[in-house]
């Protein structure tokens, strides 16, 4: 496997009876994802996609031990999900869910805080190992197994990564969306000490976007760490206008904090190869893992 | 959302923080009236618009009578005000505040906000006024003061103190000013506050703390559960296309140029703008369809661009995968099908049975131009912008 989740994973999912939730459910299970079961409040003792349905996450880590959930629930309640769910054990949540207030994932942060539970996202399209699991939405078909690592804010700039990356043969050990909100769980810093630390990933690929200062932190991490595999970034919103929200909450420059420029120039100080175009993310890639080996002959 | 100053005061208030004493006003008499009824020698009509650094587009005047606070309010009110803040075609002002004035010997910035560095909220503090945070940091990035906010335990009056006296307050000021913030803490956590400017936080010269100035920011998000907010939006105050647009379920943000851009996802519809202007274009707009984006929407989408008087081709990035590639092809042929789009169009398709989708647009004809990569639809886009042009 790659990192956080491979074929060994057992899934259940919150909100699992929802249509959303069963359309992506059943793509997971039809690519070999082990979703074990799922939680609906009032669908306990029912049956869903073949799968035992049950109304609390604590029933449902009782009699199906998963070790993560993915959560398709309102965003006026995602974060009692969340909670509930890491009450109940689960060390790898991964919450879909768009527009949670950010009070709302403030407060989770900080209630997950030395529980040693991971949280991905929210407003993310999950994370995938090609060919072991899908948790979310991203759609199998575009990815392959290799040895290439995926870390992006965007869910469509991930996938524009991923077929890249597919299309020259280098496949991906595993693909992870942060989210594209203001505050979310995982960051750059979280996945790339992952993928630095897994032996089945060659080369990082970190895809980020105006606001917050995720890339910034991400460049720091990567300027004060050996970087042994080669990480190659591409950032969006070049040509953004300050002060306006550019369809992700979290892109928003602001207070002299988040222009591409200024990330794309820390990337570049730590090492890390920028890509130029959202079309040569993958090239760009494929080209500094070959110089790699030649430097390495 | 964004609410106006004095909005922000009245909220205030309600939590116990001193503010001058006013009254909002939407005609010339109405401001001499709140003028007469306030009394005092002198007061200031300030324009309410969601932007701030009024006072340089000439939106805060300082009157010495009563009828000076009516020559300002006639000037301001219907006025187009234009400052730092807001677009190149200002603001329209509807209404007008006007305050008692007050004689102030010294003056104090604080912010409470979402803070990228920690992923909490942080209060901000400086021993200047500015007109947004990111200039006070560009002239004095030393000496601003910064406390991280545990959510657990909220914002903590030892925090407050430490930063009272790094800006040189007394104690007896300090106590004053840790009500004040402390109060304001409360406010923003209580009301799902994204951002509270207190900007500035002034000390008369009797010695007295007052909120002078103070602008909100407040989560879309959390406005389900916050009803008395969500009451307080002031509609004029958008910019009509982006209104239209975020209704649909769009998020449109009109910039200058003549290549209109359009894309399903925010990451792609960013990566469009840049690849138009590296291609050498210049894009007239951000828009994001929504990663699945419904035929109607697809269609809301393209008649918010043509609409857009100065677009001469468009370019639209598309992606299936979180959408059926065929679908996003199917619906964007019907919609120029039936005429509701007759701009011309540069499409990249790209994702899961992408030949299937290319070949839809091809059967089509001539009227929609089908490129191979993103760089590829930008210049394509830029090049027949120029024919045209």
């Amino acid at each position: 496997m790659g990192i956080l989740a491979g074929r060994n994973t057992r899934i259940i999912c919150q909100g699992f009876t929802g249509e959303q939730a069963s359309f992506h459910c059943e793509q997971a299970i039809a690519c070999g994802t082990s979703i074990v079961g799922g939680v609906a409040v009032g669908y306990g003792g029912k049956s869903h996609l073949d799968r035992p349905v049950f109304d609390t996450v604590a029933e449902a880590v009782a009699e199906t031990s998963p070790d993560a959930s993915v959560i398709f629930m309102p965003a006026t309640v995602a974060a009692d999900a969340i909670m509930e769910a890491a009450d109940a054990g689960i060390k790898l949540i991964v919450c879909v869910t768009e527009n949670i207030p950010v009070r709302d994932i403030v407060h989770t942060r900080r209630a997950l805080q030395g529980s040693g539970t991971r949280l991905i996202g929210p407003n993310t399209p999950g994370l995938i190992t090609p060919g072991e699991a899908k948790i979310g939405l991203l759609p199998a078909s575009l990815f392959k197994p290799g040895r290439i690592g995926i870390i992006s804010r965007s869910s469509t700039l991930l996938l524009e990564a991923g077929m890249q990356t597919t299309a020259l043969g280098l496949g991906q050990s595993t693909c992870v969306g942060i989210g594209g909100d203001r505050v979310t769980g995982m960051d750059y810093v979280d996945c790339l000490r992952l993928f630095l630390a897994d032996n089945e990933t060659d080369g990082i690929i970190l895809i980020g976007e105006i606001g917050g200062a995720l890339e910034e932190n991400a460049a720091a991490f990567l300027a004060k760490t050996p970087i042994e595999k080669p990480v190659v970034a591409y950032i969006a919103g070049l040509y953004a206008p300050s002060g306006r929200r550019l369809g992700h909450a979290g892109a928003r420059i602001a207070a002299g904090h988040g222009d591409a420029a200024s990330k794309i120039a820390a990337l570049r100080e730590a090492g890390v190869v920028i890509a130029e175009s959202p079309d040569a993310i993958g090239s760009t890639m494929q080209r500094v893992l070959q110089d790699s080996l030649r430097a390495r002959r | 959302m964004r609410i106006h100053e004095y909005q922000a005061k009245s909220i205030l208030r309600t939590y116990g923080v001193p503010t001058p004493r006013g009254g909002v006003a939407f005609t010339p008499d109405e401001a001499v009236s709140v003028a007469e009824r306030l009394g005092g020698s002198f007061w200031v009509v300030k324009a309410q618009i969601h932007a701030g650094d009024r006072a340089r587009g000439g939106g805060v005047i300082t009157a010495h009578s009563p009828d000076e606070v009516r020559k300002a309010a006639e000037t301001m009110i219907g006025m187009r005000l234009v400052t730092p803040q807001t677009q190149a075609e200002g603001n329209t002002v509807l209404r007008v505040y006007v305050e008692e004035g007050v004689a102030i010997s010294r003056e104090l910035y604080f912010a409470l906000l979402i803070d990228p560095l920690t992923s909490g909220a942080s209060l901000i503090a400086a021993p200047e006024r500015g007109i947004t945070l990111e200039e006070i940091a560009t002239r004095a990035p030393g000496r601003i003061l910064r406390a991280a906010i545990d959510p657990a335990v909220g914002l903590m009056p030892f925090q407050v103190r430490r930063i009272c006296y790094s800006l040189g307050l007394d104690t007896r000021q300090m106590r004053k000013a840790v009500d004040i913030i402390n109060a304001v803490y409360k406010c923003y956590d209580e009301l799902d506050a994204l951002t509270i400017e207190i900007n500035p936080l002034v000390m008369t010269d009797r010695g007295e703390l007052m909120v002078l100035d103070a602008r909100m920011r407040f989560d879309d998000n959390a406005l389900f559960r916050q009803k008395g907010i969500a009451a307080l939006r002031d509609r004029s105050e958008d910019n009509p296309a982006e209104r239209q647009a975020a209704d649909a379920g769009l998020t449109y943000i009109r910039l200058s140029g003549n290549i209109g851009c359009l894309a399903n996802g925010a990451g792609l519809a960013m990566s469009t703008v840049d690849c138009v202007r590296a291609a050498g274009g210049e894009p007239a707009n951000f828009l994001d369809i929504g990663r699945a984006p419904s035929r109607e929407r697809m269609a809301e989408a393209l008649r918010l661009i043509e609409a857009d008087p100065h677009v001469d081709c468009v370019c639209a990035i598309l992606q299936g995968g979180l959408a059926r590639t065929e679908t996003v092809a199917e619906n964007l042929t019907s919609i120029i099908r039936e005429r509701l789009f007759s701009l011309p169009i540069v499409v990249r398709l790209a994702g899961e049975n992408a030949a299937a989708g290319e070949n839809i647009l091809h059967d089509y004809g001539p009227a929609i131009h089908v490129a191979a990569t993103i760089d590829e639809a930008a210049s394509k886009a830029v090049s027949i912008a120029r024919e045209r042009a």
